[in-house]
């Protein structure tokens, strides 16, 4: 978990904004790294077990503690508090498409933990501003469902979609008080890093690049819609940074809107890498779904950076 | 029964007082697919606006503000119909792709008569054939027949076949778009991935060109599009000139033989000195040179295709054509 604080003054008025981050991934560590570039907030890692309740729950109680000293600190300085902010991000947690039940149920229990983590802060700090984001999945509860618009129903097909389904739902259900974003991306992809999850696009890159093979689970022309987590983790944080959600929910998909093959995506990655990329195909047909999204379904602040820019980047970066 | 997604894909550039009634047209055939509980949905309408010179961005704007599946792409600069078309395909997820002109040339209504020919006979795309003369100019008819039956037989594709309003698989489509540079001829590269190409007869026209509008086709742009489709077409007449090579060498060694055979038994025949030493230098070298650059172009025939992405396999999946068969064939 990673907490990032920031504690300003603007005209007299002291304010303070400290995000906690669940699930420091691809995403999460995108929207860290976001944050410290765009508003100097500082980054600390505190411990929480995902899988020992005794231990985390005296992690909450430390976080708990912690928080409130930084409040009651921050109150001495300053005789107006109320624009102090809390905002937590669920930014994905271990489990992917894949995951077995066991581990979506894991996934699924500290999701609720948290959020009655923030219910309680809610309760108990009533004066300051604290919102949830949490990033759920286009590509998973709209899978096998393509050009998208608003007027689509999220139609889960594997256990992992039901989980983000619920994590949403139990998101909604939850206090009031508590401002609530739900982020629905489609496939997000980012550098190659391998102690994250790694998606299909840096994967493809960083073994054409050593002449490696890459197995695909779907066909020649599976569609997907990618995304680039830079662009994901800016919006979130732009969001979150500028935007109050006290007693509001909202929900946006994070798309492209551009549809890609995986023929399109080779193309793409071996002009840029200047060599034959080699695939084998596993056409399992769980992973043959298509899945689209039309323009009108995103945001309208949300922008997208082409998908050969982003490939050329991740190449650099590699 | 599982429904099939069409998308259509309309290159823009000047079309401005069109694209409204074009969109009623297409709206219709959406709301037919709709209400014939036919298993045919028009999931996405694709505008590609290729640096238009009117006011056609801001109408498709207001479309796809009032119907959320318009899909309305900028391109940076003009680029052309080619081009745009290919952005549009790249941009579109359907199990169907149908190619519109902007200016009503190709009635959205006809769109059902493509897919019937799918239903009959198994292809993957399928050209309209103008019933009528396309364009006003004779001579551009007639040019433009004659060019396509002259690159038809010299590539051996079913280039006459080509025309705007097509209606393609998707999966083919977009692996085709994928593969395009900017100088290989979309039509040409879609033979690279499939043979099962028919056509199917239409009352189609240029009105645009007929009622005395000009043409945004100039007989420049014309020009740069016939060179492409020569350019993507390439491998085979490099192999043109191969084969000439090759008979070049064969008619010199001959005639090599001829002239020193003919200097041996009769001399006289021959009367200028130093004539056949001549031809037969000239003859053989002449040969081994023509030899030489026609080996060239065969090597420069296997990089073009590999450049322009000429793949070595492409896999396609056609059991959803039953759909078609269904709603079509067993009506």
């Amino acid at each position: 978990m990673l907490k990032l604080t920031k504690s300003f003054s603007e005209v007299g008025i002291g304010l303070s904004h400290t995000f906690l981050i669940f699930g420091v991934g691809l995403i999460g560590q995108a929207i860290a790294k976001e944050l410290e570039l765009q508003d100097d907030f500082l980054s600390s890692y505190k411990g929480f077990s995902w899988t020992d309740p005794l231990k985390q729950s005296s992690d909450f109680n430390t976080l708990k503690a912690d928080i409130l000293n930084t409040y009651m600190q921050a109150q001495k300085n300053s005789l107006n508090f109320n624009r102090a902010r809390i905002t937590f991000i669920w930014s994905a947690g271990p489990c992917g498409f894949q995951s077995k039940d066991a581990d979506l149920a894991l996934e699924l229990v500290n999701f609720k933990r948290v959020v009655n983590f923030s219910n309680k802060l809610v309760e108990l700090l009533d004066h300051l501003y604290i919102d949830f984001h949490l990033v759920s999945s286009s590509g998973a509860i709209f899978e096998g469902q393509r050009s998208v618009t608003v007027f689509n129903e999220p139609k889960p097909r594997r256990p992992y979609a039901f989980l983000k389904l619920e994590q949403e739902q139990y998101l909604l259900d939850a206090n009031i008080k508590l401002g609530k974003c739900i982020y629905r991306p489609s496939s997000v992809y980012g550098n190659y890093n391998p102690l994250n999850r790694i998606s299909l696009i840096p994967i493809m890159i960083y073994n054409g690049m050593r002449n490696y093979t890459t197995s695909i689970f779907g066909s020649m022309d599976t569609i997907r819609d990618y995304v680039y987590v830079e662009d994901v983790s800016r919006f979130i944080v732009r969001e979150s940074l500028f935007k109050s959600f006290s007693n509001k929910i909202r929900t946006y998909v994070l798309a492209s809107a551009r549809p890609a093959t995986i023929m399109n995506i080779k193309q793409i990655v071996e002009s840029t890498v200047g060599r034959k990329i080699y695939l084998t195909y596993h056409p399992v047909p769980s992973e043959l779904a298509h899945n689209s999204f039309m323009p009108s379904a995103l945001p309208l602040n949300f922008s997208i950076t082409s998908l050969e820019t982003c490939i050329r980047k991740i190449h650099r970066n590699l | 029964m599982e429904t099939l997604n069409i998308s259509t894909i309309t290159p823009v550039y000047a079309g401005s007082q069109y694209l409204e009634e074009l969109m009623d047209s297409i709206v219709k055939q959406r709301e037919k697919w709709k209400n014939d509980a036919y298993h045919l949905s028009l999931k996405e309408a694709i505008f590609v606006v290729d640096d238009a010179i009117d006011d056609s961005i801001i109408i498709l704007q207001k479309l796809a503000l009032k119907y959320e599946w318009v899909r309305v792409i900028n391109l940076s600069r003009n680029f052309g119909q080619h081009p745009a078309t290919i952005a549009g395909i790249l941009y579109s997820s359907g199990d169907w792709i149908v190619t519109l002109d902007e200016d009503l040339q190709h009635p959205p209504q006809y769109i059902d008569d493509l897919l019937f020919k799918v239903a009959e006979t198994d292809c993957d795309i399928v050209y309209a054939k103008p019933t009528t003369s396309v364009h006003r100019s004779v001579f551009r008819n007639y040019s433009s027949k004659l060019y396509k039956y002259f690159l038809s037989k010299i590539s051996g594709e079913k280039i006459g076949f080509f025309n705007s309003y097509r209606l393609i698989r998707g999966s083919i489509a977009r692996a085709t778009a994928s593969v395009c540079s900017h100088e290989t001829y979309f039509d040409v590269a879609l033979l690279w991935f499939t043979q099962r190409v028919e056509q199917i007869d239409m009352p189609i026209k240029d009105d645009r060109n007929i009622n005395g509008t000009a043409s945004t086709y100039t007989f420049s742009k014309l020009i740069s599009h016939a060179g492409r489709m020569i350019v993507s077409t390439r491998a085979k007449i490099l192999r043109v000139g191969m084969i000439l090579g090759i008979l070049t060498v064969t008619f010199a060694m001959g005639y090599t033989i001829f002239v020193v055979i003919n200097k041996i038994i009769a001399p006289e025949v021959i009367s200028i000195e130093g004539w056949a030493s001549l031809i037969v230098c000239v003859l053989f070298f002449g040969g081994v040179i023509t030899l030489l650059v026609s080996i060239i172009l065969e090597y420069i025939a296997v990089i073009l295709l590999h450049i322009q992405g000429k793949p070595t396999f492409f896999v396609v999946d056609r059991s959803n054509d039953s759909v078609l068969k269904n709603i079509f064939l067993d009506k």
